[in-house]
């Protein structure tokens, strides 16, 4: 790998703390992510008992931290997994199934991207209510787009290299062609975007809490957190603050590594609209 | 030794000076714009059409209606109506106050009380004021001579001065608005205030200025910005910072903020809003059985609540009106007793617990998800298993009116009327919406029979009773009534809230 | 195109929620809330509905907001120039501060340099925008006094929104300005002008930001909608009085002809500024015929 240096190293470490930790929860966690103790409510961080502190309601930070953890990391990594297939579908059908289903399917993404992505999330929680499964939901609607225009792209592409028309030639079924030769090679493009939209996927969470339009009350997530710090920034530093580092930190590790994945699998690939 | 004539002719110096002076060293020492920090757009400026205290607060300044309550006490008291007396069950006569105009010029009269009256309860058009006067009393509006009206109702009705009291009441110009009597105003407001219409930003801010020929006491600051900031931080900041002189709905957490700030203070006044867990007793078998609704009542530690969760600032709701409003009462507490709360449920058929669903929504109500993390919790505790449920507040309000909630949900009323009947006339089977429990029986005939009662004190002896009864049947979760909060700079003078909420802001001026 | 976007949203709002009950006080009798919706034609079937819309719409009459009344047009055209206006100067910033910061970590890549300001370009996307926000007021805005916190009006008001809704974009366009830089740095004809002789500063200023500058338009354009959508969180936060607040508010009341309207000028929006980035194509360099991809 070209210059993998200190940031990355640091970020892969980072990365691994935080899904071990989440991974893990159970056995690492003190506290029940929902154990509320109202005369324990904001508790500052101590050596012993609460190290990281309680929030509004006297729950220990720390195990919300990584119970919390889990639910961020798997709704962005659902969400992804959900509208990454969509969108290579549409992608690869459009890019290879020839130029009227190719401008209808475009049409559509683009009619969809022309919406800024928190109206359409908003519209979209807003008919649907808002909790855990909505909002996976709602990412997976928002995302889908930014796949089908890559790989569509990228389809084109390929469509005219040397061993796809040897295979038409050959009389190779269309699906068969794309299933073979077209997706294994716009896989990588894809690979680094989904990357990337993990981390998205978090801070879209977050934000829609700050809406009022995210998880279930008794769901914890590090958006959740964050947003029900927000009051507390002044009072009770530690509510906002350890969930933001986590987020930042995880946001920031997938980042680098993203970028560093994105070097390594194929240098051409950075004409691909980030 | 001056002469007489000197001394008088100083004096008249002096009266003149003295004349001129207040309002010289007034507008010197005061700032001639006051502005207020609200959480929200008003979200219209018909006079009639507001849905919000905030919005009746600032249409206040503007319009008028014909009685008013004292900011204070809460009294009625005269405002464009002189004088009141009941004629019989149903009819009231009112005698209307003469030399009042409309911004417009056009003179007061029993033409603008038809008018408005008319609008508001035989209009297509929906005004909050069918609610406080609803139309199935038949009311009718007659013109005696130019400054008195009658009106007549189909059943007697003993309620009517204070159903005037209201914001939502207010006096238009029958001629001025003529064309509006079925449409929305929107681009201005004439009324008789000691205020006037200057502009409406839609989701941004109201500016009112003084009224020059307005009929009573000159209002102090010669203009008054309402300024929409969302965030409840960024209110904050503004406040410490000095841009704005008031701010509205400050949360309990930021209190501190407020508190330590150099130039303002924290402002609290009990708020009016019941807060309350209204429960299904029509879709829940098991909220049907009174002893599970006292169960519930029974599982919640509620002086623990205020203490932890509302630093104190909270007071304890135990009836379905609270104490303060006319016919009021405290029918005492349901104790804190989650070992009896399990008793009950046994004894009711239910040994180890239920499943209970808890709706609640966010962004209207402060600390809305800690209170409802926190019920949910000491409702754990006895075996009932609660599954939270939030929706923000659109959908929210269509459901809980609509009588669409199952099992429980988390509400606060005003009280329009300030009186304990437009609470307790939510559990006649005839209401139209909330229809979550329906009084029967005696509990019934107790209402009704206070619904049409005219001596006080048969009132109030009919509202205990009501009230009494209403807490016996634990129709609902009784909670809380909660302070209302504010920021106040400590330049500013003569700024109140009203105990039913609405903002006083005839009286307030910032010192420059 | 906008045409679609609007059939699309026409049809998300009006499945999300009925608006009558929202307009009528909440204890009102069912007869009124008929008369209510009879009154507004929401009683007609849902394509009929669309129908009138889209004919009203094409005349400039986008309808009558359902919560205050005034026209819909009038309330688009009083807050989208401040939503621009923010837009338009977190762009600016943004560009200002990736561009830059991109060349920088090109021309040293590699070095702690390269690393130091990628992850600092990086590290502006990492956090959500509402907290970025909060810090900067309470530092700005209460601590330092320097700045007013919410509101609109001076260039000072701009700053710390701008400032806060650029850091959306300004990862992402630090990072492909790099990696434009890179690649066109790396290119024949790069070296062929270094080898020529040429000021290492004209090879560069010529020649690379001139291709460098195409993915980079071409995403400016793209960001431009994900700005729009961003600016409602910092519109909320400032309380800048623009149309993101609008919509999300309208959203939340069900005020239909609202999110109909801004969605519709919205996109029509994007439409022309993904005009004017074909347009900027052809500038930055006229041999470059582009098939739209």
């Amino acid at each position: 790998m070209k210059h993998a240096g200190l940031p990355f190293w640091l970020a892969v470490g980072a990365l691994l703390v935080v899904v071990l930790g989440a991974a893990f929860a159970e056995r690492l966690a003190p506290f029940g992510p929902g154990e509320q103790d109202i005369t324990q409510r904001l508790q500052p961080p101590a050596l012993r008992g609460h190290v990281l502190g309680t929030d509004e309601l006297g729950r220990d930070i720390l195990s919300r931290l990584l119970y919390g953890g889990r639910v961020s990391l798997l709704v962005g990594l659902i969400a992804v997994g959900l509208s990454c297939p969509v969108g290579m579908l549409v992608g690869v059908t459009a890019g290879y199934a020839g130029r009227r289903v190719d401008d209808v399917l475009m049409r559509v993404t683009e009619v969809q991207l022309a919406i800024p992505t928190i109206l359409l999330a908003i519209a979209v929680i807003g008919v649907l209510g808002p909790g855990l499964s909505n909002v996976i939901l709602t990412l997976t609607v928002t995302g889908w787009t930014l796949y089908a225009r890559l790989i569509r792209g990228e389809t084109l592409a390929v469509k005219e290299r040397d061993y796809v028309v040897a295979a038409r030639a050959a009389g190779a079924g269309d699906l068969r062609i794309m299933g073979r030769h077209v997706i294994p090679n716009v896989l990588s493009p894809v690979i680094v975007v989904a990357v990337f939209a993990v981390a998205n996927m978090i801070i879209l969470e977050a934000t829609l809490s700050f809406l009022g339009l995210g998880v279930e009350p008794q769901v914890v997530t590090w958006g959740r957190m964050l947003n029900a710090g927000r009051l507390y920034l002044a009072t009770a530093w530690w509510l906002m603050t350890f969930p933001g580092l986590a987020i930042f930190v995880t946001v920031l590790s997938v980042n680098l590594i993203g970028d560093h994945l994105r070097d390594w699998l194929d240098p051409r690939l950075r004409r691909s609209l980030l | 030794m001056p002469t007489r004539r000197a001394v008088l002719k100083g004096a008249a110096a002096a009266a003149t000076v003295g004349a001129l002076a207040p309002g010289v060293t007034r507008a010197q020492a005061r700032k001639p714009v006051l502005t207020i920090a609200l959480p929200s757009t008003p979200e219209t400026i018909d006079p009639h059409q507001f849905r919000s205290v905030l919005s009746g607060s600032i249409i206040n300044l503007m319009g008028e209606g014909l009685l008013t309550r004292d900011p204070n006490t809460m009294e009625l008291k005269p405002l464009l109506a002189e004088s009141w007396r009941n004629v019989s069950p149903t009819m009231w006569e009112f005698k209307l106050r003469r030399g009042v105009k409309f911004h417009n010029g056009e003179e007061f009269s029993a033409e603008c009380v038809k008018f408005s009256i008319d609008r508001i309860v035989k209009s297509k058009l929906n005004t909050l004021g069918k609610l406080t006067w609803p139309p199935a009393f038949g009311q009718e509006t007659q013109i005696v001579d130019p400054h008195t009206v009658r009106f007549t109702t189909k059943v007697p009705d003993p309620m009517v001065p204070a159903r005037l009291a209201a914001e939502s009441m207010t006096m238009s110009p029958a001629r001025g608005l003529a064309e509006y009597g079925e449409r929305f105003v929107t681009d201005r407001f004439i009324g008789t205030g000691p205020y006037r219409f200057v502009e409406h930003v839609v989701g941004d801010r109201v500016v009112v200025e003084a009224n020059a020929g307005y009929w009573g006491a000159k209002p102090p600051t010669p203009r008054i910005v309402w300024q929409v900031i969302p965030d409840a931080a960024t209110r904050v900041a503004a406040l410490q910072r000095g841009d704005v002189d008031v701010i509205l709905n400050l949360p309990l957490p930021l209190v501190p903020a407020v508190e330590t700030s150099p130039n303002a203070r924290v402002y609290s006044e009990l708020s009016s809003l019941v807060s309350v867990v209204l429960l299904n007793t029509k879709e829940s078998p098991a909220l049907r059985d009174r002893r599970v609704r006292q169960a519930l009542n029974m599982a919640v530690d509620r002086p623990a609540i205020i203490k932890n969760l509302f630093g104190g600032r909270a007071r304890l709701l135990n009836g379905a009106a609270g104490p303060a409003v006319s016919n009021g009462f405290d029918p005492g507490p349901y104790p804190y007793d989650p070992v009896k709360a399990k008793q009950l449920l046994a004894e009711a058929g239910h040994p180890n617990g239920l499943e209970l669903t808890f709706w609640q929504s966010l962004g209207r109500w402060t600390q809305a998800e800690e209170i409802a993390q926190v019920l949910a919790g000491y409702w754990e505790k006895i075996g009932v298993r609660t599954k939270l449920q939030v929706l923000e507040w659109a959908e929210y309000i269509k459901r809980a009116g609509g009588s669409l909630f199952k099992d429980a949900f988390y509400y606060s009323f005003i009280n329009a009327t300030w009186d304990a009947s437009y609470i307790l006339q939510r559990f006649k089977p005839s209401f139209a919406s909330f229809r979550y429990y329906d009084a029967s029986g005696d509990l019934l005939k107790t209402i009704e029979e206070y619904d049409q009662a005219f001596d006080p004190k048969r009132r109030r002896e009919l509202g205990m009773k009501a009230q009494q009864g209403v807490r016996e049947e634990a129709v609902w979760v009784f909670l809380w009534q909660l302070d209302e909060l504010m920021g106040v700079s400590k330049k500013v003078k003569g700024f109140k809230m009203r105990a039913d909420n609405f903002i006083w802001a005839r009286d307030t001026y910032v010192e420059a | 195109m906008a045409f679609g976007v609007s059939l699309a949203v026409f049809a998300l709002v009006h499945l999300s929620g009925d608006p009558v009950l929202l307009m009528v006080p909440t204890d009102a009798p069912p007869e009124v809330v008929a008369e209510t919706r009879r009154a507004l034609g929401f009683d007609r079937p849902l394509p009929e509905q669309f129908a009138r819309w889209i004919a009203r719409a094409v005349q400039g009459d986008l309808g009558v907001s359902l919560r205050n009344h005034r026209p819909v047009a009038g309330l688009i055209a009083e807050r989208m120039p401040a939503t621009v206006e923010l837009t338009v100067a977190a762009l600016v910033i943004a560009v200002l501060v990736a561009v830059p910061a991109g060349i920088v970590s090109a021309v040293n890549r590699g070095t702690w340099i390269d690393s130091l300001t990628m992850v600092g370009a990086v590290a502006g996307q990492a956090l959500p925008v509402f907290w970025l926000a909060l810090l900067l007021i309470a530092f700005f805005g209460v601590h330092l006094r320097w700045l007013p916190v919410y509101g609109h009006g001076t260039l000072a008001h701009l700053v710390l929104p701008a400032v806060s809704l650029s850091t959306i974009v300004l990862g992402r366009l630090a990072r492909l300005v790099r990696s434009s830089m890179l690649e066109v740095l790396g290119q024949d004809y790069v070296r062929t002008a270094r080898a020529k002789g040429l000021a290492e500063p004209r090879v560069l200023a010529i020649h690379a930001l001139r291709n460098a500058a195409i993915p980079v338009v071409t995403v400016l354009g793209l960001q431009f909608a994900q700005l729009l959508g961003g600016a409602v969180v910092t519109e909320t936060i400032f309380a800048w009085p623009g149309v993101g607040r609008l919509v999300v508010e309208a959203i939340f009341n069900r005020d239909f002809p609202i999110v109909q309207g801004v969605v519709l000028v919205v996109s029509l929006i994007f439409v022309v500024v993904n005009l004017l980035v074909d347009v900027a194509y052809v500038v930055i360099d006229p041999r470059i015929r582009v098939a739209r991809a």
